[in-house]
């Protein structure tokens, strides 16, 4: 879900909420009689008179067609993935394109991450995230495992990502997640 | 060359399922729009949808439906407003400076494994909140003593984080 979705989702939300809570007060402040010179009924006869026209059926036609495609667009934006397959090198000009698998490079550094002690296991993938071209590193670490030991290898492993993709662009993020239990035996204490 | 971070990881807006919702119903309103098209034009059979309900808003008065209609539209409503303006949740503490990452309940989950290295300690659970770790500790013996070491361990451990967490611990004596 990228941002642009979001933004909209945020302004729809407030108008759709300051309408709701507009109508809805209105709406109890005319039954209860406390809004001073309120009509004792709205008419909307317009509105019908409206749908018995001739050009009604192509109006609602052509909105109906483009509030679906709108609707379908906003709510495909949700489910979007934001993964990025293929990443263009430094060194790529108007003689040719160099080009890496993202996902590759990504899980490359993190299975190179597994060998650290205390790392279980490791996924990676290239992400645009808010703008940001992003290698998540996502690390299941034992519950005993020593945070600097792991620290340092993610730190290690993500400048050296950094140096082999040579992207000014790119930004790196490692999440840790610890086991629930301890798979490999017990360290001695 | 640079080595930029990535910004800090985040749990989904809140606002997303009202968008969600809110795209659902525009492709609604745009299935009775193109319905009516084609009702008009003699493709679907049955009545217009859009007439029927231009019909039932010709006159609105006062009626006893506005009170639970008006309740649960204030309700609706304050609930988008809120959405809309809450920022995002702040799901993960930094390890270090440098782009790496842990969830809260994995910084319990650490908490809870030093404490239960503790000698004399039988059982450990622990919960983190934004900047606190609570630790309930089963423990034998001396329950200072157990206290004053959980307290050591488990800052030791969590000292990386940035900004290291509080700590509080309560030491229940095991029978």
């Amino acid at each position: 879900m990228g941002r642009g979705v979001i933004a909209v989702d945020r302004v729809v939300a407030f108008v759709l909420g300051v309408g709701l809570v507009a109508a809805g007060a209105g709406g109890l402040g005319w039954r209860f009689d406390l809004i001073p010179d309120a009509p004792e009924r709205l008419r909307f006869s317009w509105l019908a008179d409206a749908t018995r026209t001739a050009w009604w059926p192509w109006a609602t036609g052509a909105a109906g067609v483009l509030l679906v495609l709108i609707g379908l667009i906003w709510l495909i934006r949700h489910f979007r993935s934001r993964g990025v397959r293929r990443l263009q090198l430094a060194g790529s000009d108007h003689t040719g394109l160099l080009t890496a698998d993202a996902k590759a490079a990504a899980t490359a550094a993190g299975d190179r991450l597994t060998q650290t002690a205390g790392v279980r296991s490791s996924s990676g993938r290239m992400v645009s995230d808010r703008g940001q071209l992003v290698a998540e590193l996502n690390l299941t670490i034992e519950p005993t495992a020593d945070l600097g030991t792991v620290q340092a290898a993610a730190e290690q492993t993500s400048h050296d990502l950094h140096r082999i993709v040579g992207r000014d662009d790119l930004h790196h993020r490692v999440q840790l997640h610890v086991a629930r239990h301890e798979k490999t035996p017990a360290r001695v204490r | 060359m640079s080595n930029e971070t990535a910004k800090r990881p985040t749990g989904t807006a809140a606002v997303a399922p009202v968008g969600i919702l809110a795209a659902v119903a525009t492709v609604a309103i745009g299935v009775v729009g193109v319905h009516d098209a084609l009702q008009a034009a003699g493709a679907v059979r049955g009545p217009s949808w859009t007439e029927w309900l231009a019909g039932r808003l010709e006159t609105i008065q006062p009626g006893g439906w506005m009170i639970p209609a008006g309740i649960i539209a204030v309700v609706v409503g304050l609930y988008f407003l809120v959405a809309a303006l809450k920022p995002r949740r702040v799901t993960h503490s930094a390890v270090g400076r440098d782009g790496v990452w842990i969830r809260r309940r994995d910084i319990a989950r650490l908490a809870a494994e030093s404490a239960e290295s503790v000698d004399s300690v039988v059982s450990a659970t622990a919960k983190s909140r934004r900047r606190t770790v609570r630790l309930t500790v089963r423990a034998t013996g001396d329950t200072d003593r157990v206290a004053t070491d959980v307290d050591t361990t488990v800052r030791e451990r969590l000292a990386i984080l940035s900004p290291p967490p509080r700590i509080r611990r309560r030491v229940v004596e095991e029978d």
